[in-house]
């Protein structure tokens, strides 16, 4: 029999990768690795939906109905059909969101409490007396004077992009207006009816979560979420801050990859919200230091290497214009502080949203990601500390070999009992692979059931463990079962990088505990942040020793309250003080440089 | 008694492979016969991580307990006769870059294999080589770095002595993370190594010890 050649085809941003034979099509490729692309014609070359851009390797040269179904602009900009490029070597392929079916599950819910509203931006309703030859002030003189009569505003003022749209939107809304105003600034002139908004910004190293949210009454109109597109240049934050620092434009690159995901977002938000982007005034968008900076181009190569130091660690106003977001004239964008090496805004905007800062307990709170940071308050003490943790992308999916990003057909949860495995999909579709939440529950249940020793090496002499191509490795769902046509399985390799990525996390808690002189028997409470962590299984994150042993210590899972900081801090003034005060009390500790961090590192990453 | 510390410390058992280490040295035991136990317990280390019957929480503790074991080691080494040197090795990780687990194995095995090893320790400027090459004037260099960033902080490193005028006068070899040959190539280092054995190996063939 003929050997047949085949190659990887790595699939971004969803971080899916899955072995194709030569030949066939990227539609095809995508297909059996459980992603289902956008198509009427189902892979004929006649619809045109199925729009991929090949980020690496090489395929079938363009084919006429690709020149006929893509625009001229989009094909320079390297877009193909996935039905009619051939696989010729090993691929990265980039999908865009539109040609994907099923979105991917991206969490921006949170079970936490709203604040009261108390915003910053304020908008005055006022009817403007109409010019004459007789009354012949200009239209911001005329808008500023209804103001103070109106609403006794004294000594406004207005930037000169507010000033260009003035003219006619006053006229257009025959001069009963609502002004928006902000500390004496006015922001924008809009219609009476229309109040205004703010776009709440999480931006994730994997995914960036956003919602619009009612600036006076704190309702959030809608909300969506989005893979951060910079994922096809790196998976972590080194590696993405390696990207901007090598590349002669890499940063510039990376700048407008993301502030274009955010324009866009906006976009579906408003047009969802049967809104207009010109009452958007003013965004909060929160991340970590890398994140941030990335977006606002800074230089990044000092955060890249040791020390890793910021370039500014203060709140900032942005023009929302200069990030490429087109929202109200006079809009801007709202940065919280940083707090040290990578534990950035984000992990600020966490805090503010579960009260760690206000907590009376001893209190540890995580966010878990790409980027681990962990805060814990001790009440009565002045300072909350930090810690920030690499523990990488395998808890989303990635590096693993049968890993995926929590989307349908995703296995999120497992039990390995006497009658073997017992699993749970996204969506109760066919298995085609696992999100973060089951591959924590597998390793858990193979730890559990005497598969893996406490060393994490599989057990070779287990009947159940048996040896592929790269070494041993468990087979939770056969071929004939899964939804990908390919056995889906757990090798040793997956099992290092999640011991990796626990012991990063465990040995960033421990050495927290043991700076603070904190005695694990007296943590009260552990808030778990971040979209893998509200779905992990407490239970499976306990036995394989995500978390060290906290006997007395009820945790408490709260979904992303990074994104709903970043909304506090829209909406409410005493939030954003708090912000401020959190960013300025909470001390960063490197645990790098901690006497025997190797060591605790090494302990970390067994089993318990 | 020898294979009992052998195994002691490939099977990770601290307590007992120091405690062996004590009892060796204070019946008489030579220092160099610790070493060379030292040595052989290692290399299986090695070869149980290549065979993925170890990770890296044994690389990292195999590693501290060879530091433990040196410290035991030490004063008796002075008082025994100067044992002659195979050659001098400069050693580092270099700018930007704070990891340290592969580098204090490569110490420690080149250590046991009769080089004198000086380590500048992490994130060493590429001033700090410079200087430390003038006055140290070691037979090789070694470089470590684990990110990727790394690489340019050694191809710095080599260009600075090469301005200097020192490039000719010592041999460097970079090691960790995914350095190969390329990086090897782009850093215009001599040699790459892949683990702490092929640093002693490259060390050996340059010096002829």
């Amino acid at each position: 029999m003929e050997e047949k050649i085949t190659y990887q085809i790595q699939f971004q941003p969803l971080g899916k990768r899955v072995i194709a034979e030569e030949g066939i099509t990227v539609f095809e490729a995508a297909r059996q690795a459980g992603i289902e692309l956008t198509s009427a014609c189902g892979g004929e070359g006649n619809c045109g939906q199925c729009q991929v851009v090949l980020l690496s390797g090489k395929v079938s040269p363009v084919t006429g109905d690709e020149e006929f179904l893509i625009s001229g602009k989009d094909r320079q900009n390297g877009y193909r059909l996935a039905c009619c490029m051939q696989v010729l070597s090993d691929l990265k392929i980039h999908i865009p969101q539109d040609s994907l079916i099923t979105g991917q599950r991206l969490q921006i819910e949170s079970n936490l409490n709203m604040i009261a509203p108390d915003p910053s931006i304020l908008e005055y309703p006022v009817e403007i007396p109409i010019p004459t030859m007789h009354d012949v002030r200009s239209d911001l003189s005329r808008l500023k004077d209804a103001l103070q009569a109106a609403h006794h505003l004294e000594s406004l003022f207005a930037g000169e992009p507010v000033i260009r749209s003035l003219s006619p939107a006053l006229r257009a809304a025959d001069w009963k207006v609502n002004a928006f105003v902000r500390d004496g600034e006015i922001i924008a002139v809009r219609p009476q009816g229309q109040s205004p908004l703010g776009f709440a910004v999480d931006l994730g190293t994997t995914k960036i979560a956003a919602s619009l949210v009612n600036l006076g009454t704190g309702e959030i109109l809608c909300s969506n979420g989005a893979p951060n597109p910079q994922i096809s240049y790196g998976e972590d934050v080194i590696s993405r801050l390696n990207y901007a620092v090598r590349n002669p434009d890499g940063g510039q690159v990376l700048a407008e990859k993301v502030q274009h995901s955010l324009n866009e977002l906006l976009g579906d938000l408003v047009n969802h919200a049967g809104v207009e982007r010109a009452q958007v005034a003013e965004a909060c968008i929160v991340g970590n230091t890398a994140m941030t900076h990335l977006l606002l181009h800074y230089p990044v190569l000092q955060l890249a290497k040791a020390p890793y130091v910021a370039a500014a660690s203060d709140a900032l106003d942005v023009p929302a214009k200069t990030l490429g977001l087109e929202m109200a004239p006079g809009a801007v964008v709202y940065i919280p502080p940083t707090i040290g090496g990578f534990v950035g805004p984000d992990h600020v905007s966490m805090v503010l949203a579960s009260d760690l800062d206000q907590s009376n307990k001893v209190t540890l709170g995580l966010d878990i990601g790409t980027n681990t940071e962990i805060s814990l308050r001790k009440p009565g003490e002045e300072h909350l500390v930090a810690v920030s943790c690499a523990s990488g992308p395998a808890f989303e999916g990635a590096h693993i070999r049968d890993g995926m990003r929590a989307a349908s057909g995703a296995i999120e949860k497992v039990r390995i009992g006497e009658q073997g495995v017992e699993l749970t999909t996204i969506g109760d579709a066919p298995a085609v692979g696992l999100c973060g939440s089951g591959i924590l529950d597998t390793i858990a249940e193979l730890f559990k059931a005497g598969y893996i020793d406490r060393n994490s090496r599989f057990k070779q002499d287990h009947g159940k463990v048996r040896l592929g191509d790269h070494g041993p490795e468990f087979v939770l769902v056969p071929a004939e079962q899964s939804g990908s046509g390919r056995d889906i399985a757990i090798t040793q390799k997956d099992v290092n990088e999640i011991v990796l990525a626990k012991g990063a996390i465990q040995a960033g808690l421990n050495i927290l505990l043991e700076a603070t002189g904190t005695a694990p028997e007296t943590v009260e409470e552990v808030i778990i942040a971040g979209a893998f962590g509200s779905f992990l299984n407490i239970k499976s994150a306990i036995s394989m020793g995500l978390f060290p042993h906290l006997p007395n210590a009820q945790y408490r899972q709260v979904g992303n309250a990074a994104a709903l900081g970043a909304i506090w801090i829209l909406i409410s003034r005493s939030a954003r003080l708090r912000a401020l005060e959190i960013g300025r009390q909470t001390r960063y500790l490197e645990l790098t440089t901690y006497p025997k961090f190797n060591r605790q590192f090494a302990m970390a990453m067994m089993f318990p | 008694m020898s294979d009992e510390l052998v195994n002691a410390i490939a099977e990770m058992q601290e307590d007992e492979a120091l405690a062996l280490v004590k009892k060796m040295l204070t019946s008489g035991v030579e220092p160099t016969i610790v070493l060379e136990d030292c040595r052989k317990a290692m290399e299986l280390v090695g070869q149980r991580f290549e065979h993925n019957e170890y990770f890296i929480p044994e690389l990292i503790l195999a590693g501290e307990l060879m530091k433990a074991i040196s410290d035991e080691v030490k004063p008796y080494m002075n008082q025994s006769v100067d044992v002659k040197k195979s050659g001098k090795v400069l050693l580092g990780t270099v700018q930007g870059d704070i990891h340290d687990i592969g580098k204090d194995i490569v110490n420690f095995m080149l250590d046991v294999n009769g080089f004198e090893v000086k380590d500048l320790g992490v994130d060493v400027s590429v001033q700090t080589f410079v200087d430390e090459v003038k006055s140290y004037q070691p037979d090789v260099l070694a470089l470590s770095g684990f990110l990727t960033l790394s690489y340019s902080s050694m191809k710095e490193t080599v260009e600075a002595l090469k301005a200097s005028g020192l490039r000719n006068k010592v041999k460097i070899m970079i090691g960790g993370g995914a350095v190969d040959e390329q990086i090897c190539t782009y850093a215009d280092a001599d040699a790459f190594g892949k683990d702490a054995m092929a640093a002693v190996a490259l060390a050996k063939g340059w010096t002829g010890g």
